[in-house]
């Protein structure tokens, strides 16, 4: 299948009208043309490459047995990002219960009948092959994922995806002036974590 | 105005200085905190243009499309498997579908008995009657050996269904291209 372009109203309209009527490869031609969105927004907001495709797998997977219960009432892309949204929530929530979970970074691990010392990689020094600004996105991406998870979403919707606020009120399903009051915190927070990475040596910033 | 106010508009703005209105401006040019945090803002809001977009990896589309049609194999109830084609899943409640796959099923039953002879014919000793159906449609229909034979050979897989009554003497056949 070629790579879908951006769709009008009335092919989208189409498009969803013959996928509730069976047709997958209506389906296809929709997830073409929202995948890179989808998988762009999953990725900023979890973090991990493959952690994100395949959530965003199960985005469309979801879209496309819940298709009877779309009924137009908001646009089907920000359709998507809800449940993009609420699975990315249910994932980072998973990953706080796992990671809530302590145990001793000096003790080795135990695979099959051998053990290994856990080697824990030095991100601070990233190897020479990867480019300064490669580091500076990594250092970013580290700064966005330390901000609350409702923050996180905002801003990666607003600032990354380039989203609207009311098409963002509408995914979050949250009053405009919750998500002003969520960016405007997001970007305090994601500040001063930057100027605190800067402080300490971590980010080098350009005049 | 306060630092407060000032740093409030500056956060809405992103750091963006040019947008702030005269008073506040003026503000910024005594306050050299407000100016650090200005800075520090447009800073912030920079190395955030700089993170790249994500494209989603090649093939995603399609296996997304492998993964529902996993997915929907695994959902249906076998006289959905056997005959959803017949019907488009997502219209009506189940048993609509369900009731209707029968109907369609009874008829082609009853068209077949008319084929040889009639219910009252004895069908018991006639050979089975062999209905071939897919994603096409049904595509044929044997009522000898030889025909079922030839259709085997046609098709490249082919999974034998319950019957539906042994005394219909009639079997779906449910294949794949």
């Amino acid at each position: 299948m070629t790579k879908g372009k951006e769709l009008s109203q009335q092919e989208v309209a189409r498009l969803v009208r013959a996928a509730k009527a069976g047709d997958r490869q209506a389906f296809g031609r929709l997830v073409e043309a929202y995948q890179d969105r989808i998988y762009g927004y999953l990725a900023r907001m979890l973090g991990d490459p493959d952690e994100a495709e395949d959530v965003a797998q199960e985005v469309f997977v979801r879209a496309y047995r819940s298709l009877g219960k779309f009924r137009g009432a908001s646009s089907f892309h920000t359709w998507l990002y809800r449940i993009a949204s609420n699975l990315a929530i249910d994932v980072a929530r998973k990953r706080k219960r796992q990671d809530n979970t302590a145990y001793s970074l000096d003790a080795p691990m135990e695979m099959g009948d051998e053990e290994y010392d856990r080697e824990i990689p030095d991100e601070s020094r990233a190897p020479d092959q990867i480019s300064e600004q490669k580091q500076v996105q990594s250092i970013v991406r580290q700064a966005v994922m330390g901000l609350p998870d409702k923050l996180r979403d905002v801003m990666v919707l607003y600032e990354l995806q380039g989203e609207s606020y009311e098409d963002i009120a509408d995914i979050l399903e949250v009053p405009l002036g919750t998500v002003k009051s969520r960016l405007f915190n997001a970007r305090g927070q994601l500040k001063k974590r930057l100027e605190a990475m800067v402080d300490t040596g971590e980010l080098h910033v350009g005049s | 105005m306060t630092c407060t106010q000032v740093r409030e508009q500056l956060v809405e703005l992103w750091g963006e200085v040019a947008q702030l209105g005269a008073e506040a401006r003026a503000h910024l040019q005594q306050c050299a905190d407000c100016r650090r945090e200005a800075q520090s803002l447009a800073t912030a809001r920079k190395l955030l243009g700089q993170m790249t977009p994500g494209s989603a990896p090649e093939g995603f589309c399609d296996r997304v499309l492998a993964r529902i049609a996993e997915v929907e194999a695994v959902h249906l109830s076998w006289p959905e498997r056997a005959l959803g084609w017949l019907w488009p899943r997502q219209h009506g409640p189940a048993w609509i579908r369900v009731v209707a796959m029968a109907a369609v099923l009874m008829i082609l039953v009853g068209g077949v008995a008319m084929l040889h002879g009639g219910l009252g014919s004895g069908m018991n000793s006639q050979p089975p009657a062999m209905i071939a159906a897919g994603s096409a449609g049904i595509t044929s229909v044997a009522t000898r050996d030889e025909d079922l034979e030839a259709m085997v050979l046609r098709h490249q897989s082919l999974e034998l269904m319950q019957p539906l009554s042994d005394d219909a003497g009639v079997h779906l056949i449910s294949y794949t291209y």
